[in-house]
């Protein structure tokens, strides 16, 4: 098993004026499983197809192991690569499917005939093994094109979007599969998504990547809790985080944020950071999470300072939780997430707290997590 | 010369009964000595045949045999003799592997062809390979970049398709970073296996691409383009289809960037548009309006072109870039205020479809 590491990483591609990839640097440990997450376009594909030797590499260094990469062929890698259209050869059975990589290695008859049936049992295709691909679904398409990895015992399994041709059913069951397969195997896993359940439930550590440029690497957790930047805060969780734009005040020697029918106090350690760092008198945005809106009337008591009341627009009951959307406060809809069984309905008008040692301020300008660094 | 005719030489010589053969690793080293490798092997007489060893693959020697029952022994000495410099000479034209000789002829003659525009010329008689070319095949052609494989064998790739495609299939090279494969149709399609009638041949083609593609990436050289045409009856439509093959893969480089597998039957427009002369479709592109604060916006760029790859089905689309639904008709709206076009309607998504096409050919040269 290896780590990889990223050192500089450009990809431009010829004709084009801007960098598809830019400046990634990245270190990935031995048996980590790190998720590439990001939009439609925003390099993650090509960073992953750049480890595996698909897409050429304009600058920088790529290492597996100890060893650069930058100029050995994909075979000679000593990875396995899944793609979201499975790849499979059509015209071979699932089993010739799985046992061709090894047979063109030389490896011994019986040994591939082992090792094809031991993945083919822990992938549960065991009955598939005479079918070919097209008499398959695209979920056992799918197992047979892990299946194609797994026997090759790669140093580094790469995904590229591996999920994303299958039911949303389907989906979540092969999530947890997979986690739990490369946690058993204990190989390094790069896996590339658009899909942030995906990458908040299976990666060790996340990569958020947008034009090209890495925005946070950090553990799920941090990623949520602390996001650098409001590309990141508004891509991690759904519902999304809400954006309020306001203005920070000293009022008396508190520092309250203010903007449309919201004026709530910032509590003294976040208050500081702000007031040190100039943005007193200053129009920032301040980010805070549905889940931290509450109407209990225990925490509102708890909060006096951080009440406001808004028009409930919309109510969506998802039996577990309520979602309450909120007109009239700062410059859009605000949406708080709050016990399923709650009794506020649509049209009317509710006292709310928020939270606000967990909230973000954002400057308006960079867009950077005023409160981090 | 190429072996076949070699043995034929010795037929005729002799008036004996001769024969080619790939002897197994174990078979070549016990006949010619182990280890042998980067020596020149001799011939030698064994069970009452000449075997000279032509050329070494991987540790199997292709002979070609001549029985020596009823020669006196200076005959065997001078076939022996004969042999060995017909051997000499063969392989002074640089042939290594069989197929290989034949597929360069065949290369050669492709190239003038389609040198000279003659796109429906028939494979002549003379051509070795001509009668293997007249069932159906499914052509690919392969573009490499080569930039982890600077020497590419003929050897290593054939002997590569050959595992994949069961032994039934042609290389040929036509340039040094150019290669055709030619694979039977029946392997690919089933032959009478046809339990998924639904499947049509443009999935079926696409799919053995993509197969195609991904064997070759990870087992031989990482970085190329593959295109893939309808199947064909080579002796007559080879030509042709290489022509196809050739032009889908320059459309593919200059429309699908960053894509590697291009099919004809997805870039039909785009090969309207590059046929018109560079200066004409300059002034169309200036004449048509400013598009270009939209079309150099990556992000409405890739919109514009998922909305297109979707049939204009907001829905499909928005799933497509893993958007919400309002993002997309946000972004639909932006596109409209700011060049007018509202590409939810057929005549302006007509418009803002080829001025993409023209904006791509004329700005990524």
């Amino acid at each position: 098993m290896a780590g990889v590491r990223l050192e500089h990483i450009f990809k431009k591609y010829p004709g084009s004026d801007k960098a598809t990839v830019e400046d990634i640097n990245l270190d990935i440990k031995d048996k980590e499983f790190l998720v590439l997450v990001g939009p439609s376009g925003c390099g993650k594909s090509t960073t992953l197809r750049m480890i595996a030797g698909l897409e050429e590499i304009s600058e920088g260094k790529m290492y597996i192991g100890d060893r650069v990469v930058n100029d050995v062929a994909p075979k000679d890698r000593d990875i396995a690569m899944v793609f979201q259209s499975y790849a499979l050869y059509p015209h071979m059975s699932v089993y010739q499917n799985m046992a061709f990589g090894l047979k063109l290695r030389k490896v011994k008859k019986e040994e591939i005939d082992k090792k094809v049936r031991e993945a083919a049992k822990i992938l549960d295709i065991e009955h598939l093994l005479e079918r070919k691909p097209k008499a398959l679904s695209g979920g056992q398409r799918q197992r047979v094109a892990l299946g194609r990895a797994i026997v090759r015992d790669p140093q580094v399994f790469l995904m590229d979007e591996p999920l994303s041709n299958l039911d949303a059913k389907l989906r979540g069951q092969m999530r947890a599969e997979i986690t739990k397969l490369v946690k058993r195997l204990e190989t390094t896993c790069i896996y590339v998504t658009h899909d942030q359940t995906e990458a908040m439930t299976m990666g060790d550590r996340i990569v958020v990547m947008y034009d090209g440029i890495i925005q946070q690497a950090a553990s799920p957790e941090e990623l949520y809790n602390q996001p650098q930047n409001l590309f990141v805060a508004g891509f991690i969780g759904s519902p999304t985080m809400n954006f309020i734009t306001g203005t920070l005040s000293d009022v008396n020697g508190a520092v309250r944020f203010r903007a449309d029918n919201l004026d709530v106090e910032v509590p003294g350690g976040k208050a500081q950071i702000v007031r040190n760092k100039g943005f007193i008198g200053k129009e920032v945005v301040m980010g805070v999470r549905p889940e931290d809106i509450h109407e209990e009337p225990v925490f509102l008591e708890a909060s006096p300072n951080t009440i406001f009341s808004s028009l409930v627009d919309v109510t969506e009951n998802l039996g577990h939780e309520m979602l309450l959307y909120l007109s009239g406060v700062g410059n859009g809809t605000v949406i708080a997430r709050v016990d399923g069984r709650s009794t506020t309905r649509e049209g009317s008008k509710p006292k709310l707290a928020i939270d606000m040692n967990k909230v973000h301020f954002f400057d308006k300008e960079s867009e950077k997590n005023i409160l981090l660094g | 010369m190429d072996s076949e005719t070699l043995r034929q030489k010795l037929e005729q010589l002799t008036g004996k009964k001769t024969g080619l053969k790939q002897l197994g690793r174990q078979q070549s080293a016990s006949l010619f000595g182990v280890g042998t490798e980067g020596k020149e092997q001799q011939p030698v007489i064994s069970e009452g045949s000449l075997w000279v060893p032509l050329y070494d693959n991987d540790g199997r020697i292709t002979t070609v045999w001549v029985e020596l029952e009823g020669l006196s022994s200076r005959e065997v000495q001078l076939v022996n003799y004969a042999a060995q410099n017909f051997a000499v000479a063969l392989k002074a034209t640089g042939f290594r592997e069989e197929g290989e000789v034949e597929a360069r002829q065949l290369s050669s003659w492709l190239n003038v062809q389609l040198e000279q525009e003659k796109d429906d010329a028939e494979i002549p008689d003379d051509m070795a390979l001509k009668s293997r070319l007249f069932s159906d095949m499914i052509p690919f052609l392969l573009s490499s970049e080569n930039v982890h494989s600077p020497q590419v064998s003929y050897r290593s790739l054939m002997k590569l398709l050959r595992s994949y495609f069961e032994n039934e299939v042609l290389l040929i090279p036509l340039q040094e970073k150019e290669w055709l494969i030619l694979a039977r149709k029946e392997l690919l399609t089933g032959g009478d296996d046809k339990e998924d009638e639904e499947e049509n041949d443009d999935d079926l083609l696409a799919q053995t691409s993509m197969g195609l593609h991904e064997l070759i990436a990870s087992e031989w050289v990482g970085i190329f383009h593959l295109a893939v045409a309808p199947a064909v009856v080579p002796v007559k439509g080879l030509t042709g289809s290489v022509a196809l093959l050739r032009e889908t893969i320059i459309l593919g480089r200059i429309f699908q960037v960053g894509e590697y597998i291009h099919l004809p039957w997805e870039l039909r427009l785009e090969r309207l548009v590059n046929s018109i002369p560079d200066t004409r479709r300059r002034k169309l592109l200036g004449q048509i309006g400013d598009y270009s604060s939209v079309l150099s916006d990556k992000e409405m760029l890739l919109t514009l072109e998922t909305f297109f790859e979707m049939d204009c089905n907001v829905s499909e689309t928005a799933k497509k870039l893993y958007i919400h639904r309002n993002t997309l008709l946000y972004r639909l709206d932006k596109i409209k205020q700011e060049t007018g076009a509202d590409v939810r309607s057929f005549g302006d998504a007509a418009i803002v479809k080829l001025t993409m096409l023209l904006y791509k050919v004329t700005k990524r040269k």
